[in-house]
């Protein structure tokens, strides 16, 4: 069974990674895209990551 | 309908509803009801009053002072915020789950993190709106809890076991029932507010919604969506097979304001993290 509790006990490569698995199926609308993209942004500042843009 | 409801009878083992809950419902019914009678009912079940109070003074309802009684609940938040108030742990206290089936705490985070986004995507409307919300986002997934309660094996090698993609067509035919509609039974038969009802019935369809409801339907629906991608807990699912655009639209949201929005609800379900765990 696969858990996570938490953002925060994740690296920005396993958050992006789990992001693409659960996001696979919907990543070609545009906005679940933008969605994404924040998602990222607000994991990488509230977990001090190194954000790639 | 018949078939509809003889599958779910067989499921269930179906919990029954709780005393305390049967009789708040019969008495909000009544418009001349004084709080007083209803902090009555209330204070029957102490464990309940207990997770109330508790649930009244966290981050969720955002007091600044202790609300130290039912009575004082009633008067600050309405009656039926109440009822949503008591529906969400009575809940909690009669679908106990067995851990080796399902990571209860685990799921609730889910459910709570749905909840308070759900409330924050709705957040220009009025504190009622915004508790509906966040009552459909916790109750959303409470179908998921009866297939588990009622039918461990089948449940873990669904969404366990199961490597394909377990979107509500294949729990459909798996179960006969979508989490949805099995949801849906359970809330009817504890006489759940129509809004919660809907969002139970149409999270993952939010366009089926009736009208008055199709707001806080999609808010429900993108609070899953960001709850799963900001990867809050686990609510049995590891994939999302849909997205509706027509939910994102109807909430008039901007990206911008979405981002706000995230780190807000972030902010409370970090703060409210204990009362997630102790519930």
């Amino acid at each position: 069974m696969e858990r996570i509790n938490d953002y925060k006990s994740l690296d920005i490569t396993e958050f992006h990674k789990q992001l693409e698995k659960f996001l696979s199926m919907i990543l070609h609308y545009e906005e679940v895209q933008q969605m994404a993209r924040i998602a990222e942004e607000v994991f990488c500042e509230r977990t001090d990551s190194p954000c790639e843009s | 309908m018949d078939n509809f409801q003889s599958v779910v009878d067989q499921l269930a083992n179906l919990p029954s509803v709780p005393v305390v809950v049967q009789k708040l419902h019969m008495l909000i019914q009544d418009d001349g009801v004084g709080s007083r009678e209803v902090a009555k009912i209330v204070e029957t079940d102490s464990a309940l009053v207990a997770r109330v109070l508790k649930l009244v003074n966290s981050s969720f309802y955002g007091m600044t002072q202790s609300v130290l009684s039912v009575e004082e609940a009633i008067s600050i938040f309405g009656f039926n915020t109440l009822h949503q108030l008591v529906l969400s742990t009575a809940v909690f206290n009669t679908l106990d789950i067995d851990e080796s089936t399902l990571d209860i705490n685990s799921f609730w985070r889910h459910s709570f993190g749905v909840g308070v986004f759900a409330k924050h995507l709705r957040s220009s409307a009025s504190k009622e709106i915004q508790s509906e919300a966040l009552t459909g986002g916790i109750l959303h997934d409470i179908g998921r809890l009866v297939i588990a309660k009622s039918n461990p094996t089948k449940f873990e090698a669904f969404y366990f076991e199961r490597k394909a993609v377990t979107g509500i067509e294949q729990e459909a035919e798996f179960f006969d029932h979508d989490h949805q509609q099995i949801g849906e039974m359970l809330a009817k038969k504890w006489n759940f507010p129509d809004p919660i009802v809907a969002v139970i019935r149409s999270h993952h369809t939010p366009s089926d919604a009736p009208d008055e409801y199709k707001k806080l339907v999609a808010a429900v629906n993108i609070a899953d969506l960001l709850c799963h991608m900001m990867q809050i807990g686990y609510s049995a699912s590891s994939y999302a097979t849909e997205f509706d655009s027509e939910a994102w639209q109807c909430l008039d949201i901007s990206m911008d304001e979405l981002k706000g929005h995230i780190h807000s609800a972030l902010n409370e379900i970090d703060e409210a993290s204990q009362i997630l765990k102790n519930l």
